[in-house]
């Protein structure tokens, strides 16, 4: 018998490799704190976040000897607790009462439906998979028309992509303040603060149904199959792709996103795509694109590229990815190369105020001591922890460079001074996808 | 099958627990409304508010608010007290009806120079519309 045929033996079909779970426990930590707002935020969930971070540190370090192989039963656990919570998340203000009612029954079915899922076989536990996927991904267009939206986010972006349609630069627009000088959070952008291929990504949306989000909503399904099929090539056990997939549906904040504008899910679908590449055609030029347009969707995910060259780095196909991330932006630069780079470094340079309603440790330190935590803080954290990741997940390949990408991004959002859910959105997902690699079953030798 | 679908219930039932007791946690050691409650009530400060994100729009008086904070429909924990921003037509009437409280009129066309009243600079805890 081959450890591939020891690993599927009848007996064990209701244990989940130790490493994969426990890393996929560290997602749930994550979700769930990172989706505490509130009265809770800083008693609950910043201390549920910080746990989450110092699980997947653990994982990092000990990998497959965390503990004996886990028990279904305890990964259904925590999607319930993870249903749980999406059930009581307060509904986003300018809700309309279907959607939440929608979205509530949801989260009340899941609880109960993941039981049914752990008490089913194969067939039977797919079932409850797509029912549950199917639901998610109506709530993401749902979200579309249940939720007026008027942050900030929305209204730069629509209004960005707007002119881009009209044949205007996209940074040299104002957008309409949508909420009426309701809220200063210290710095007021005079030009569109997001990368280039945000835009792009959402005129088409704006230009065929009037609103980006619909584009959002498309990430969750595209997700899943990418997901579901790169866990398929890599030969993950069928139970443990469900469970991959009802984490990330049952993400007690995910509707939000999208009700919000928020543009992670595309970070997310961008890194499903990597993971999919890279088992169906690894070290090859689609999934160093995939993984290289992540800083071309979001300035934060720096360290993730150094880590990728560092993990699985060739001069050719990192070209190629270079190149796709710059022919996001060389357009708009050759177009008018100061608002571009004005947008694209808004965050850089701008003064941007402490918040101390951010999902971080450093709220947590300026709550009791009133000392702010300098903006570089964030960036040396994430330098610091990439390399100390890097150092020791170096040779686990997939899965490594996934947790070493989530743990750096992660050590920087919970040191920043300006960290919300949206950032833990995509940390997580990265959680989650390192989680689907690392349950790959072992090689016969 | 009942064992899993009990267990997830409890593993919810367990969730909703936690939070539960994070709520009552602030609520009894945080409660920064309740906070100001008593630096204003008895220890006397003038100001109510002076920091916060959220700020009076065109049109929003400010109101200054009293309001039990309530674990459920019957127990009350503690007198909460912020400042609110609503549109100046509402009234202090109806804005207390929204929060279940008692509101005074604290600026009527507030500005970000306001250096006087309890809620100074415009600033409030959140926006109500009626």
């Amino acid at each position: 018998m081959t450890i591939v045929d020891a690993t599927r033996s009848p007996s064990s079909a209701d244990t989940l490799p130790a490493a994969a779970s426990a890393t996929l426990a560290a997602y749930a930590l994550v979700s769930i704190g990172s989706s505490l707002h509130g009265d809770v935020l800083l008693v609950l969930g910043v201390p549920l976040t910080t746990a989450g971070f110092a699980l997947a540190c653990l994982v990092a370090r000990r990998g497959d000897r965390c503990s004996a192989p886990w028990p279904l039963g305890r990964l259904t656990m925590l999607l319930s607790a993870l249903a749980a919570v999406g059930l009581v998340t307060p509904a986003l203000d300018d809700s309309v009462r279907w959607f939440t009612v929608a979205t509530r029954i949801f989260f009340a079915a899941a609880i109960v439906l993941v039981a049914v899922f752990e008490g089913a076989r194969g067939a039977g536990r797919r079932r409850v998979t797509m029912a549950l996927a199917i639901a998610a991904v109506a709530l993401q267009f749902a979200a579309c028309f249940g939720v007026h939206v008027t942050v900030d986010l929305w209204s730069w972006t629509e209004t960005a992509a707007r002119a881009l349609l009209r044949g205007i630069h996209p940074y040299t627009v104002r957008a309409p303040d949508l909420q009426h000088g309701g809220f200063d959070f210290g710095s007021t952008p005079t030009v569109y603060p997001y990368m280039p291929l945000t835009v792009i990504a959402a005129a088409p949306w704006v230009a065929w149904l009037g609103d980006y989000r619909f584009g959002v909503a498309c990430c969750l399904p595209i997700t899943i199959a990418l997901m579901r099929r790169g866990g398929r090539a890599l030969d993950v056990d069928a139970t443990f792709i469900d469970v991959a997939t009802l984490a990330l549906v049952l993400h007690p904040f995910g509707t939000s996103i999208t009700a919000t504008g928020y543009m992670e899910p595309l970070l997310v679908t961008a890194a499903s795509a990597f993971v999919f590449f890279a088992a169906t055609v690894p070290r090859g030029s689609a999934e160093a694109t995939a993984f290289l347009l992540l800083p071309a969707l979001k300035q934060y995910a720096i360290a993730p590229v150094l880590l990728y060259a560092a993990f699985r780095g060739r001069a050719r196909t990192i070209a190629v990815g270079v190149a796709a991330a710059l022919a996001s932006v060389a357009p708009l630069l050759l177009w008018r190369w100061r608002p571009t780079l004005d947008g694209m470094l808004y965050f850089v340079r701008a003064p941007l105020a402490f918040r101390t309603d951010s999902d971080s440790l450093a709220a947590v330190f300026f709550a009791i001591t009133r000392i702010e935590t300098p903006r570089a803080v964030a960036v040396v954290a994430q330098a610091v922890a990439a390399a100390a990741a890097y150092r020791t997940l170096r040779d686990r390949g997939l899965d490594g460079l996934l947790l070493a990408s989530a743990i750096s991004l992660l050590a920087s959002f919970l040191v920043a001074p300006q960290a919300f859910t949206n950032y833990y959105y995509f940390g997580g997902a990265l959680l989650l996808l390192s989680s689907l690699a690392a349950a790959r079953a072992p090689v016969a030798a | 099958m009942r064992r899993a679908i009990v267990r997830s219930l409890a593993a919810a039932a367990a969730t909703l627990l936690v939070l539960g007791a994070g709520h009552v946690m602030y609520n009894a050691a945080f409660c920064q409304r309740h906070q100001r409650w008593v630096r204003v009530t008895e220890r006397h400060d003038p100001v109510i508010r002076d920091d916060g994100y959220a700020f009076a729009r065109t049109g929003d008086a400010i109101y200054a608010c009293s309001s039990p904070d309530r674990l459920g429909p019957a127990l009350a924990w503690h007198e909460d007290l912020d400042c609110y921003c609503a549109p100046a037509v509402m009234g202090a009437e109806a804005v207390g009806r929204l929060l279940n409280g008692q509101c005074t009129v604290d600026h009527l066309a507030p500005t970000r120079q306001d250096e006087t009243g309890a809620c100074r600079h415009a600033h409030c805890a959140r926006h109500l519309d009626p």
